[in-house]
């Protein structure tokens, strides 16, 4: 007969082992489900939801790729760190600092009230611009200002290339016009009006609720300045 | 082991609730109390066996009928039991590492909160 002992001993025993078999098998399957997290945030899939200018495109890459880490593989992966951090310090960026979103009083004197008949008069509006029009029409407010801020910022850059001005990849939007104002290049009127319009965009992008009479009027804003830039560009 | 994901620390930052830091805070504590309540018991479990055995060597004590492999085996599940509880206690001590990159993280989320927020409102419209 086996000594109760013995068995109760045997039991322990078998107890610690399992334990440690399960607690080891733990962090094995943790760090295997790592990588295939990992995976799904590739470099490529980072990159497309970074040239994105879609409020959707972005969430979604936070809450399906970057949202799945646990914060104790953020914290022990160098990996996962580094690609987090990365798509944290982008959309930073992308968003903008608290400078940037700093209402900015609206150049439009008040005998000119925006335009909210929902009609839009900007004749021929370029490519660029009518995607921008497209999503206020639909209601995508967020998108159409994100879009905006990037027309803007490309129309900018490419003047101050034509000016002989150099702009970093860095630079904001709302830098470059304060760059152009500094070298006296830009006409003040074109830029109180895109300091207003980047202010807006700015505010938006970040979160705050922009409302479509607010959305309209940087756009109509906007459309007049830059095709006011296009003649001092010709000049 | 603290199972909290990114997405659920943004949650936490877009819900406007205050002292998310706070709350954090809280996560970590109750989880290294009970990773350090577990470590003692388990290294008290083993300091128990390695006494018991080490006394009943020294007094010359082996029960009759007792095989020397069980002898073994207990000595082997008292090392085992050590070996488990030092790990456990490492674990506890990383918490601390991970608790600072959380709280770093939580901060730079806190920046992009109303970003966040218009985005849980977008998809639940």
């Amino acid at each position: 007969m086996i000594d109760l002992e013995v068995i109760s001993l045997g039991s322990a025993i078998a107890a610690i082992v399992v334990n440690i078999v399960a607690y080891f098998s733990r962090s094995l399957l943790e760090h295997r489900s790592a990588r295939k997290k990992l995976e799904s945030t590739q470099e490529e899939q980072f990159q497309i939801a970074m040239q994105s200018d879609s409020l959707e495109t972005l969430g979604s890459y936070v809450d399906d790729s970057i949202g799945k880490f646990q914060l104790s593989e953020y914290s022990r992966n160098k990996t996962v760190r580094r690609r987090v951090d990365l798509f944290v310090s982008k959309l930073e960026e992308f968003l903008g600092s608290y400078e940037d979103i700093a209402p900015t009083p609206s150049p439009t004197p008040e005998s000119e009230p925006p335009d909210s008949s929902g009609i839009f008069i900007y004749e021929n509006p370029d490519a660029d611009l009518r995607l921008v029009e497209d999503k206020l029409v639909n209601g995508q407010t967020w998108d159409a200002l994100a879009s905006l801020r990037r027309t803007i910022e490309v129309r900018l850059r490419k003047f101050a290339e034509m000016k002989g001005t150099l702009v970093s990849q860095k630079m904001s939007a709302g830098r470059i016009i304060q760059l152009l104002s500094r070298n006296k290049l830009l006409p003040s009127g074109i830029e109180q009006s895109l300091k207003y319009v980047v202010n807006v965009a700015n505010r938006g992008i970040h979160g705050e609720d922009i409302s479509d009479d607010v959305g309209l009027e940087a756009y109509g804003m906007a459309y007049k300045a830059l095709a006011e830039l296009e003649l001092v560009e010709d000049h | 082991m603290i199972e909290i994901t990114i997405r659920e620390l943004i949650n936490l930052v877009s819900s406007q609730v205050s002292s998310p830091e706070v709350r954090l805070e809280k996560v970590f504590e109750w989880a290294h109390s009970r990773r350090m309540a577990l470590a003692k018991s388990i290294l008290t479990a083993s300091a128990a066996f390695f006494v018991s055995l080490a006394v009943a060597f020294l007094k010359g004590d082996t029960p009759a009928g007792v095989s020397t492999w069980w002898v073994v085996a207990s000595l082997f599940g008292a090392v085992l039991f050590a070996v488990f509880g030092l790990a456990l206690l490492v674990r506890a001590k990383q918490l601390h590492k991970s608790y600072i990159d959380a709280v770093s993280l939580l901060g730079s989320l806190q920046a992009l909160a109303p970003f966040f927020a218009r985005y849980r409102e977008e998809i639940q419209q």
